[in-house]
């Protein structure tokens, strides 16, 4: 074997070696022991991506241990762009938070943890992409909630204390609705390897036994901890009182997390109309999540709560797949690159979002958008930032945005399903107008009083990075198409757009 | 009733009642006890199922889902107890559902 062939589980030892030794080593060398971890991961990020192009789909046996025995990795196109958007969204964030947690008083945003446990957060994430095993996810999905929870309550004030805390309890109920879906659907099945599962799963009378009712249970929960509406409550005060790294890596990757678990197990594992009902079920919850998602960011006063609930809006948008996926062949193809495209567009242009909002209220020193005008004058890059972003969650060509709501509009026309088309469509509508109110604020002929500009450019170039590679995403769309065809999501043989 | 349907029917009820803990009581001590019903409704479930194989072996699978399981709660349960410490010295609640007043902020 030679070390290409490792990549995957090096993708998971390098930030866990990264976070053991920033948390072993003194305080002086956590920024460069984080800065080179994310320089190598996106290093093996790259390789990984460039390795399955090359060669397919690598199923990496940890320890030798094959399944059903062993637990599995398996770096699928789709798990290799979430690996890469990870690591490109990852890197800006590691650069931002260099300059946002002042040196001179490493306490000042918590206490100085930030590094090792955003090394962990990382490690998880990496380790739930890749993760082939339905037991595993659970593990993983844990590992990624216990540092985001730690991470949201770095300040340790009241308002971040009882964020963290509910954003736990929400974790924790999911957390136990999963195993419990588990363990049902071992009690029924006897097997845990996703790709032995689907073949379970397609035996005659499989959906009569328990496991439908362990893969609703499980279903239901990684809605939760996607945040799709319902089950969003906990998700506007976490990522709003977070300091702004934390809140750019969980608004832009945390989420997706959970919903690339979901991804696989309603498209990988169970075969098509397996829980009936339940793919137009997510679709309306999503249709619902983009309309009150923008309302409420809508409503916002406070600019970190506007971007959070963007976030809920944006997620909506995930979920219009399923009922396309089961009409199969081109459109499953068609509606699922769009979706990770889209995916692949909202964590670069929420990332970009966030630290620029973030930034935003460093400079005028409060969070209240209604009293930052004149920032186009005061602050031009992170006006930029936010306009720039915002042309991506508006889907105006030629941000990702657009080249993601033009293929699943085209899917949904193909599947006859043309009602998401409108639904799609009124979000953009939706997206322009909460975007717009904050625009012409920061644009405002008046000024407000700012104050002082903090020397480190990072935490204007790091946002700006982020939200120009979102505004251009299109031109990646034919690298996210070959890497959804190397997928166990779409059956061989799907001529891709 | 097999020896499993007890486990398991026993699981169900364990589990339910955890969610009622941790939906419905306000307390965060009540909360953090309903999760870790919730964890121990499942365990019995997974237990159960070990003797459940045709030759009479014991499945050792569920066995090692449980140990991690145990594992995971118990680190969910420390940070949640750590946080419900935290948050009682800064502000004097005991559930995080009271806005906590502009004074208790630090």
């Amino acid at each position: 074997m030679t070390l290409m062939d490792h990549l995957p589980a090096l993708l998971i030892i390098a930030p866990l070696a990264g976070a053991a030794l920033v948390f072993v080593t003194s305080r002086s060398v956590d920024r460069a022991i984080t800065c080179i971890t994310a320089a190598v991961i996106t290093g093996l990020a790259v390789l990984l991506v460039a390795r399955v192009l090359d060669g397919g789909a690598l199923r990496y046996e940890i320890g030798g241990w094959g399944a059903p025995l062993g637990i599995d990795l398996v770096a699928d196109g789709p798990a290799a762009l979430f690996i890469l958007l990870t690591a490109i969204v990852g890197s800006a964030v590691t650069a931002y938070a260099t300059g946002y947690f002042p040196v001179t008083e490493p306490t000042r945003y918590g206490h100085g943890l930030f590094w090792t446990l955003w090394l962990f957060m990382w490690t998880s994430l990496n380790a739930l992409f890749l993760t082939g095993d339905v037991f595993n996810v659970y593990v993983c999905l844990e590992l990624v909630g216990i540092s985001a929870v730690a991470l949201v309550t770095l300040k340790g004030d009241a308002e971040a204390l009882r964020a963290g805390g509910r954003y736990l309890f929400a974790s924790m109920l999911a957390a136990m609705t999963y195993l419990l879906g588990v363990a049902l659907l071992y009690s029924a099945v006897g097997q845990l390897d996703m790709e032995v599962l689907r073949d379970a799963l397609q035996q005659p009378g499989a959906a009569a036994s328990g496991a439908a009712v362990g893969l609703t249970l499980m279903v239901a929960a990684l809605v939760l901890k996607t945040a799709l509406v319902p089950a969003h409550f906990w998700l506007p005060t976490a990522h709003a009182s977070a300091p702004t790294p934390v809140s750019a890596a969980l608004s832009a990757l945390v989420v997706k997390g959970s919903y690339f678990a979901l991804l696989r197990l309603m498209l990988g594992v169970m075969p098509p109309g397996f829980l009936p009902g339940v793919d137009v079920a997510l679709a309306v919850l999503g249709s619902i999540a983009i309309v009150w998602g923008s309302v409420q960011a809508l409503l916002q006063s406070r600019i970190k709560q506007f971007v959070a609930y963007s976030t809920v809006a944006q997620i909506g948008y995930l979920f219009i797949v399923f009922p396309l996926a089961r009409t199969g062949g081109d459109v499953l193809a068609l509606a699922l690159g769009g979706t990770l495209l889209h995916a692949t567009a909202h964590g670069l242009a929420k990332a970009g979002l966030f630290l620029g909002a973030g930034s935003l209220m460093e400079r005028f020193g409060h969070a209240e958008i209604a009293r930052m005008r004149g920032a186009a004058r005061s602050a031009p890059v992170l006006t930029a930032v936010i306009t720039l972003a915002g042309v991506t969650m508006m889907g105006l060509p030629p941000s990702g945005g657009f080249g993601s709501k033009w293929m699943l509009i085209s899917a949904s026309v193909q599947a006859g399903q043309w009602w998401w088309a409108l639904v799609l469509g009124l979000g953009g509508l939706l997206a322009a107008a909460y975007m717009f109110r904050v625009v012409a604020v920061l644009m405002a002929d008046t000024a407000d009083d700012v104050g002082p500009a903090r020397a480190a450019v990072r935490l204007e170039w790091a946002p700006l990075v982020l939200a120009v590679a979102a505004l251009f995403l299109v031109l990646a769309a034919p690298l996210v198409n070959d890497l959804v065809a190397i997928s166990s999501l779409v059956p061989p043989g799907v001529m891709l757009p | 009733m097999s020896t499993y349907l007890i486990y398991a029917l026993g699981g169900a009820l364990v589990f339910a009642i955890g969610t009622y803990a941790l939906l419905a009581r306000r307390h965060v001590m009540h909360k953090v006890i309903g999760a870790n019903l919730m964890g121990s409704g499942t365990f019995l479930v997974l237990i159960g199922m070990g003797n459940r194989t045709p030759d009479g072996v014991t499945d050792p699978v569920p066995q090692a889902m449980v140990l991690t399981g145990i594992v995971v709660t118990v680190a969910l349960t420390a940070l949640g107890l750590a946080i419900a410490k935290r948050y009682y010295s800064v502000t004097g609640l005991d559930n995080l559902d009271d806005e906590p007043s502009a004074g208790d902020r630090p």
